[in-house]
């Protein structure tokens, strides 16, 4: 257990110097919410006129549309990231040569590929903070307990992101460039999670399609508790469907994780590129 | 005998080209998954925006093809930043960066294939977004003018390219281009008007929107297809967008050169 921790923070060290050697990419993923909010009100406002805002309520129930869009941009931002960098993490060892390496370290091997999900996490989330927070406080959406009650529940939300984190690093191992799935991926998760929008403008398949996702139930949280200050049924329904999520994604992504890299060092594929 | 420097251009040009359209073509499931993606990311993008108009203007064509029309060149724009960004990273990360900055072949040029090869993509969803919407909505893009939305288009791409090989000089210098990719795409497409004329912007954004030299193709592009008012007489606003483009690619050449010089002399070239 002593080494598993060991190794874990590890991954962790490694990973928080390799994003503090770029912080521009925090600084994205902090501004990110906020220039598309911004580019979606401009445009919006310029094609609709005066009465912009009063139709952005009518469609979402709140005039608050800064809060709406960077509560669910930010949602987005850091599934991204989540997802995208877990494989990219393994994609990069590949290509530096230095998976085999790991491969022969006395180390977990799924611990490895996939703790990255802690840091990924920990940056996600704070950033996330970084943009509600000010937005939250600038609109008067809600009071600092509120904010911070309806993080928590964002925090739960992104947790089952490891997982799927977890599965895109098993498609690395497995298929090397796995990117072209990865784009369709993102954009279905952008489209069926309600980014910028309610749900309910989504034909019946692709809402029910978003069921599956934490992201929708994550941003959902949030908006229920940041804009509308309510927590109904719907609310706890999301909250449980994330934590039985949380719960099996990352144990079903461990599991293929596990198979793929057994199956890839039997057949000497883990040293191709 | 010597080759005339137009020919040495067009050769490099067309081994650029041709060098990119093998790698893209080298990953077919990238093909495939860009045709799958593309009606995605439209509905990601369009739907937010579609919030700030009443439920019944969603579907008129009006709206539509404004939307339609700002997504190419949102689409074009994007294709160069990321092109020629993300071209010199990939270089310098498998260092081959050193290698084709020691040929003598134009800076602009060694990137422009990758450029090529993404706006024919974009331009290929293009018509492939039109086929879909005009199976759901009966929606035919309107086009006032075709040969002025053509030298519209070509105008926008050669001032892309220039812009985005100062870009490029800045990533030089940088390294991670990333981040600032993103930004200034997104601020680009708000402000040169990729889908509202640029005096419908708030405040000072109007005059900083002049002073960026694709906002003068951009208006043409939308005046060439759905009639809006251009800026200036639309004959001076083609010979500005000319003058323009030749000025931002020469400047763009001159901003990579004099970077790619400072990181020979300090020794930083192949660094990222």
């Amino acid at each position: 257990m002593r080494d598993r921790i060991l190794e874990f923070k590890a991954v962790f060290y490694r990973d928080m110097a390799l994003w503090l050697r770029y912080p521009s990419w925090i600084f994205v993923f902090f501004a990110f919410p906020y220039l598309f909010t911004g580019m979606f009100y401009a445009i919006g406002v310029a094609l609709a006129g005066p009465g912009a805002v009063q139709n952005f309520q009518a469609t979402t129930g709140t005039e608050n549309f800064l809060v709406y869009n960077v509560a669910g941009m930010g949602i987005f931002m850091a599934a991204v990231v989540m997802v995208e960098d877990a494989g990219a993490a393994v994609r990069r060892e590949q290509l530096l040569g230095t998976l085999e390496a790991i491969m022969a370290a006395p180390a977990s091997r799924v611990l490895v590929l996939s703790a990255s999900a802690a840091p990924n996490l920990l940056l996600t989330f704070a950033t996330l903070c970084l943009a509600v927070v000010p937005a939250a406080a600038l609109t008067g959406a809600a009071g600092p307990l509120e904010t911070a009650a309806a993080l928590l529940l964002a925090l739960v939300g992104m947790l089952p992101l490891a997982g799927l984190g977890m599965v895109l690093a098993g498609l690395v191992v497995k298929f090397k460039e796995p990117w072209g799935a990865l784009n369709v991926a993102k954009a279905l998760i952008g489209v069926v999670s309600g980014v910028g929008y309610p749900l309910e403008v989504l034909p019946e398949w692709l809402r029910l399609a978003g069921m599956a996702f934490p992201t929708t139930h994550a941003i959902s949280m949030l908006r229920d508790a940041l804009i509308f200050h309510r927590v109904h049924g719907g609310t706890l329904l999301s909250l449980a469907a994330v934590a039985v999520m949380a719960a099996v994604y990352p144990a079903v992504g461990g599991s293929v994780l596990r198979r793929v890299i057994r199956e890839a060092e039997r057949s000497g594929e883990i040293s191709t590129y | 005998m010597a080759r005339s420097r137009l020919t040495e251009l067009a050769v490099e040009l067309r081994a650029s080209v041709e060098r990119s359209l093998a790698i893209y073509f080298r990953y077919p499931a990238q093909v495939v998954s860009d045709f799958l993606a593309t009606p995605l990311w439209m509905l990601f993008f369009t739907l937010p925006i579609l919030m700030f108009a009443p439920p019944e203007s969603w579907s008129s064509p009006e709206f539509l093809a404004k939307l339609y029309w700002g997504w190419i060149t949102l689409g074009i724009l994007s294709s160069s930043f990321w092109s020629i960004g993300h071209a010199i990273e990939r270089e310098a990360k498998m260092g081959t960066l050193e290698a084709l900055f020691a040929t003598n072949a134009n800076r602009v040029v060694l990137f422009s294939g990758r450029v090529a090869v993404m706006v024919m993509s974009t331009l290929v969803e293009a018509a492939y977004v039109w086929a879909l919407l005009h199976a759901t909505f009966g929606f035919n893009p309107p086009v006032r003018d075709s040969a002025a939305l053509l030298t519209a288009w070509i105008l926008v791409i050669i001032t892309a390219v220039g812009l985005s090989a100062a870009y490029g000089a800045l990533v030089l210098r940088l390294k991670n281009p990333g981040a600032l990719t993103n930004i200034l795409q997104f601020a680009l497409v708000v402000l040169t008007g990729a889908f509202f004329p640029v005096t419908s912007l708030p405040g000072p954004l109007p005059s900083l929107a002049m002073l960026i030299p694709l906002t003068y193709p951009v208006d043409l592009v939308r005046w060439a297809s759905i009639g809006e008012e251009t800026l200036l007489d639309p004959a001076l606003e083609f010979a500005l967008s000319a003058a323009l483009a030749a000025l931002s690619v020469a400047l763009g050449g001159a901003a990579l050169r004099a970077v790619e010089e400072e990181n020979r002399r300090s020794g930083r070239l192949g660094f990222h």
